[in-house]
């Protein structure tokens, strides 16, 4: 019982601390040129990727220098051309292997938060991680709670038939139980969450529609996983949509962090029925 | 022993479930591409298939595409549903694409697997496409079975008017 109180305060914390620095963080989106392949040739497809917080609007640089192509087969492609711009990186990869790829832009060296109470009782962060934050840290610091920021941006294209996605069981992931190329107007389709393996429930997933810039609202559809991690989702007009969801959990074992958010951000296409 | 057992008790309970089509039956399909009157029309794409009560598959019966492979993902609903998980065979199934103009398909009633066609309820899916312009999607639910049936579909926007004729004599 004590155990379950502590981890619970201590999620309750995480959860607090996240907001803030989540806050300025610009979220990222990933945007194929097109999701499916029938030429028997193989095509090539080009990706557009940046930091904005309206879904599919080019505003802040990003780099998509660690942009990485899980094939179907399993094997990991790095791309075959990368150009960093100002405002966003464009990647272009030629697909031939039939079945589904994931394509990933996940910032391998999270940016890492150090929060802390001082000595008179307020709270302050520094850009530290667990290990340098020992020199950084003012003196009588105490509470202090690292937190790694990672933006996790995905997508998925399909060679001829779709194939099965796995999950990584590794950190925060989102895992299609509607597969990606079987997305259909009008039809529900259901996405699961897990933290290292395991469904995590109350995660809030957001699904916007591109071209909010074009209507009133955000019409964003909002739904929390249940005790299977699931979330389900139906939506009335083929496009291009953002899947999002960010995750505060803990790390156990982590030389760099005590805990994690991950800003997962899926690029989903919705087709005509 | 047991496997060509079970064989035969499943063929034995299908074939007393399910009937064979009546031995004349044919089945017409007439459509039309719609001169658009625009400056270089291109050909639709077109592909008509079958589908069982399932929603599986039963028979492909057009594919209007040539021998590009590129463009077969844009016949959306086809391509979901047969085109990919086909490739292989797509050279047997597809054909030169058409022009603007009347056209007449005399669909075999043959499933996918070779076998004759049985009564049933199916699904006949119409599916046009064409480069710089629309798509037109055809459902139209047929119950092939003893009797007759003819169903006019109005023109849609690439294909004109359909007419769908099941003869059983």
């Amino acid at each position: 019982m004590t155990t379950k109180m502590t981890k619970i305060k201590g999620l309750a914390l995480a959860v607090g601390l996240g907001f803030s620095a989540l806050a300025t963080a610009h979220p990222t989106w990933l945007l194929p040129s097109h999701f499916s392949v029938s030429k028997a040739e193989g095509s090539w497809i080009t990706f557009d990727y940046t930091a904005s917080h309206t879904v599919f609007s080019v505003d802040k640089p990003a780099s998509a220098h660690d942009a990485k192509i899980i094939m179907p087969s399993g094997a990991t492609e790095r791309p075959d051309f990368v150009l960093k711009g100002q405002r966003r990186s464009v990647f272009d990869f030629f697909f031939i292997e039939e079945g589904t790829h994931k394509v990933v832009v996940a910032n391998q060296d999270p940016l890492y938060l150090t929060f802390y109470t001082d000595r008179r009782g307020d709270k302050g962060k520094i850009q530290a991680n667990k290990i340098t934050r020992e020199d950084k840290l003012p003196r009588g610091a105490t509470d202090a709670k690292t937190m790694a920021i990672i933006k996790h941006t995905e997508s998925y294209v399909t060679v001829m038939a779709p194939t099965e996605i796995k999950a990584t069981n590794k950190g925060f992931e989102m895992v299609p139980v509607t597969h990606p190329a079987d997305l259909i107007e009008n039809e529900a389709f259901t996405f699961s969450y897990l933290v290292n393996g395991k469904p995590v429930e109350g995660v809030e997933v957001t699904l916007t529609q591109e071209g909010a810039q074009y209507r009133d609202a955000q019409d964003a559809l909002i739904a929390k996983t249940d005790t299977n991690g699931e979330v389900e989702f139906t939506v009335a007009s083929a496009g291009r949509y953002l899947l999002a969801a960010n995750q505060r959990y803990k790390l156990k074992g982590d030389s760099m962090a005590d805990m994690a958010t991950t800003m997962l951000h899926t690029t989903i296409e919705v087709q005509l029925d | 022993m047991k496997f060509p057992l079970a064989c035969a008790a499943m063929l034995l309970s299908t074939s007393t479930i399910a009937a064979p089509l009546p031995s004349q039956a044919s089945l017409t399909i007439d459509l039309a591409i719609n001169d658009l009157k625009v400056a270089n029309p291109a050909k639709p794409y077109v592909a008509v298939w079958l589908e069982d009560a399932n929603k599986k598959p039963a028979a492909q019966w057009a594919l209007w595409t040539g021998n590009q492979t590129e463009w077969l993902k844009d016949i959306r609903t086809w391509w979901r549903k047969f085109g990919r998980y086909n490739v292989n065979e797509i050279d047997g199934y597809s054909s030169a694409t058409r022009a603007i103009g009347e056209h007449s398909i005399k669909a075999p009633l043959q499933h996918l697997d070779g076998s004759e066609l049985q009564q049933g309820q199916y699904t006949l899916y119409i599916e046009a496409v064409r480069e710089h312009g629309g798509r037109d999607i055809v459902r139209q639910k047929l119950n092939l079975g003893e009797d007759a049936i003819q169903f006019t579909i109005p023109a849609k926007a690439e294909l004109g008017q359909i007419t769908i004729n099941y003869k059983v004599q």
